[in-house]
């Protein structure tokens, strides 16, 4: 009988070479080998990989809008992190001529080498000081700002914290201030416009007599001394005060001087949460504290829905209120209060709006301008514009048809094995 | 949010009106949700950012939240309507949970799993009141922080017993200060397609560093773990 011999290095290197290679196929043996109980005497394996795909959208989803009327300038923020600048302010000359649909190239475009998570929502600008004005939304927490002739990465002139969650910003020129929506805690924020990080602001509006309830669009009228704010509508009791800053995105000179949300702990109690419907609040410009609004529109003859953006036509004196839920503008008389119907509406397919968030009037050129987040495009119309009507010109950050993702700050996915979805909660 | 592949609903909190919504799983557009569970005795409750997270357990048909400001978890019947009181509450000095932000549950294996600032606490399901975690994965060999600021969500297994918090796989039985079984390099784990063989990785999850855009979705291959 003939024995087979193998040399224990040889055997040695040809069970190495199994394992590695099933671990490498589907880690088997790796996985029988890391399961062992003996925990203590662990050690980790790093698992390296490329991702089977990536679904992400390479354009500039445009949100916040602001507009030089002198200049012709629209100033446009994009808060999109997988585009190739990353967020950014471009600023388009808003009156091309040659309609085209290949993408529309800004003047400049600025991004803004600052600190966290940067995700430009609101925008506004001050022509005086030549600054534009960029809310850090989320997280990030602040107004950033930088020069409004900005081009390529610049750096912050300024940074002023809000708290947690801003959205909208309205730049008032007359008394040189910068008014702030902040979601999560319904609450207006004013900062004198040369306020810096250490610096709070000079009054605030929050509390429950205010009615704001997840506010977004904020304008200030100051021929009015009126101030009004788009509500989402979802309400809880926030006291007056409450608030904080993300502890990891807190700039460390202010460490130990702002709340965070750790800070924020409360006990057990009944819970105070409600929908309201969508709202305009309007407040005095100067209220400050727990203060109640001077006038509200509300009620389902508003068609409000999810309303962000809001502007006031000086012209017609007539409010303009970005209707996020629907796709279109709902114009009310701006000293409109309680349950009314909108005196004017634009909106329907050939508007080509698609997740509008912003809008500006040119009152220059009686133009009116929306930003829309869900297209890659800026669309414009005559300011007194109705009904269904296609777009004047459109800015376009994008081919058209170009897919939007509508992925913003994503998290929580989560997978329906039985309809084979994805499912992304923004 | 949550998946309900029995009764084939999603499960949404809404932070700011304190609320859990469910809505058909095909919902799309402007369409109200089936149910909601909202009012003063759910004490859905809390500060800023409380109960935006949520997980099901369709089995038992059993709802679950967390609550970062009050350090507790909720638990409703999955079925319940308006305004009802929570049908357990874990709470207390006992349950170490210190800014629980994520919670996750295993029907099969009956583990509750919550990510908290004081790390990954697992409890019986059926839990209730002021107990003390059955297994707390927290310390340095971990590589989890000391405090863990925004936690994430806790990916749980039944089939493999494996649980994945912060990119970092144990298995079900590792407790205390335990190396992860492994580590997943440049990518987390937001959910499992077992169909497919593949984990979703968010990048805007907050757990996995800088490089990558956050609004973004990359799908990778099952590791070999399970």
């Amino acid at each position: 009988m003939r024995k087979i011999v193998v040399p224990l290095g040889l055997f040695t290197l040809a069970f190495g070479w199994i394992a590695f290679w099933t671990a490498g196929k589907d880690g088997g043996l790796l996985v029988w080998a890391q399961d062992g109980d003996n925990a203590a005497r662990r050690r980790t394996i790093v698992i390296k990989r490329a991702p089977l795909r990536i679904v992400e959208d390479p354009y500039p989803t445009f949100h916040g809008i602001a507009m030089a009327e002198e200049l012709g300038e629209l100033f446009v923020s994009s808060d999109n992190t997988v585009t190739k600048e990353g967020p950014s302010l471009s600023v388009y000359n808003s009156q091309f001529v040659s309609q085209t649909n290949a993408i529309t190239e800004p003047r400049r475009r600025a991004t803004v080498a600052g600190f966290g998570d940067a995700r430009w929502c609101g925008v506004a600008i001050s022509p005086e000081f030549k600054e534009a004005y960029l809310i850090h939304a989320d997280g990030g927490a602040g107004i950033a700002t930088i020069p409004m002739d900005a081009n390529g990465a610049v750096g912050e002139k300024r940074f002023v914290h809000t708290f947690h969650a801003p959205w909208g910003i309205f730049s008032e020129l007359k008394f040189d201030e910068l008014f702030v929506t902040i979601e999560h805690v319904n609450r207006i924020e004013v900062f004198e416009r040369m306020a810096g990080l250490m610096d709070e602001p000079v009054r605030w509006i929050q509390g429950p007599k205010t009615q704001l309830a997840d506010p977004h669009g904020i304008y200030v009228n100051v021929e009015k001394n009126e101030i009004y704010v788009a509500n989402h509508g979802n309400w809880r009791y926030t006291e007056p005060g409450e608030g904080w800053v993300q502890l990891q995105q807190m700039r460390p000179e202010l460490w130990g001087r702002r709340k965070t949300y750790h800070d924020d702990i409360r006990p057990l109690r009944p819970s105070t949460g409600k929908f309201l419907p969508p709202s305009i609040t309007v407040f005095s410009r100067t209220a400050a504290g727990d203060t109640a609004p001077l006038r509200v529109i509300q009620g389902p003859r508003t068609g409000m829905d999810l309303p962000l953006g809001v502007f006031l036509d000086t012209k017609s004196n007539q409010l303009v209120v970005v209707n996020g839920g629907d796709d279109r503008l709902l114009f009310f008389d701006a000293n409109a209060a309680g349950d009314i119907a909108p005196v004017r509406i634009i909106g329907g397919p050939a508007t080509g709006m698609a997740g509008p968030t912003g809008v500006v009037i040119d009152r220059t050129r009686d133009e009116l301008w929306v930003s829309n987040w869900s297209n890659h495009t800026v669309t414009a119309y005559s300011r007194t514009a109705e009904g269904n009507v296609a777009p004047l010109r459109t800015v376009r950050g994008a081919p058209p048809g170009a897919p939007a993702t509508g992925m913003g700050n994503p998290s929580a996915a989560a997978y329906n094995p039985k309809r084979k979805e994805i499912l992304i909660p923004n | 949010m949550a998946v309900d592949p029995i009764h084939d609903e999603i499960v949404v909190p809404n932070t700011f009106a304190q609320a859990i919504l469910f809505f058909r799983a095909d919902a799309g557009g402007n369409e109200k949700p089936l149910r909601v569970i909202q009012g003063p005795k759910t004490m859905i409750s809390g500060g800023a950012s409380d109960t935006d997270n949520v997980a099901v357990d369709p089995i038992h048909d059993e709802v679950y939240v967390t609550q970062k400001t009050s350090d507790s978890v909720l638990v409703f019947d999955r079925r319940a309507n308006g305004d009802v009181a929570p049908i357990r509450i874990i709470h207390g000095p006992k349950t170490r949970l210190r800014f629980p932000n994520r919670v996750s549950v295993d029907p099969v294996n009956n583990v509750l799993a919550v990510g908290a600032g004081s790390g990954v606490l697992l409890f019986n399901r059926i839990d209730n009141g002021d107990v003390a975690p059955h297994c707390v994965i927290h310390g340095p060999k971990t590589g989890l922080p000391q405090f863990w600021t925004n936690p994430g969500k806790v990916v749980l297994n039944p089939e493999a017993k494996k649980l994945i918090a912060s990119g970092r796989i144990w298995k079900y039985g590792d407790c205390g200060d335990v190396p992860p079984l492994y580590e997943l390099d440049g990518f987390g784990v937001e959910d499992l397609i077992p169909d497919e063989k593949a984990i979703i990785d968010l990048g805007g999850d907050g757990d996995i560093g800088p490089g990558k855009g956050e609004d973004s979705m990359q799908i990778y291959s099952l590791p070999e773990a399970f």
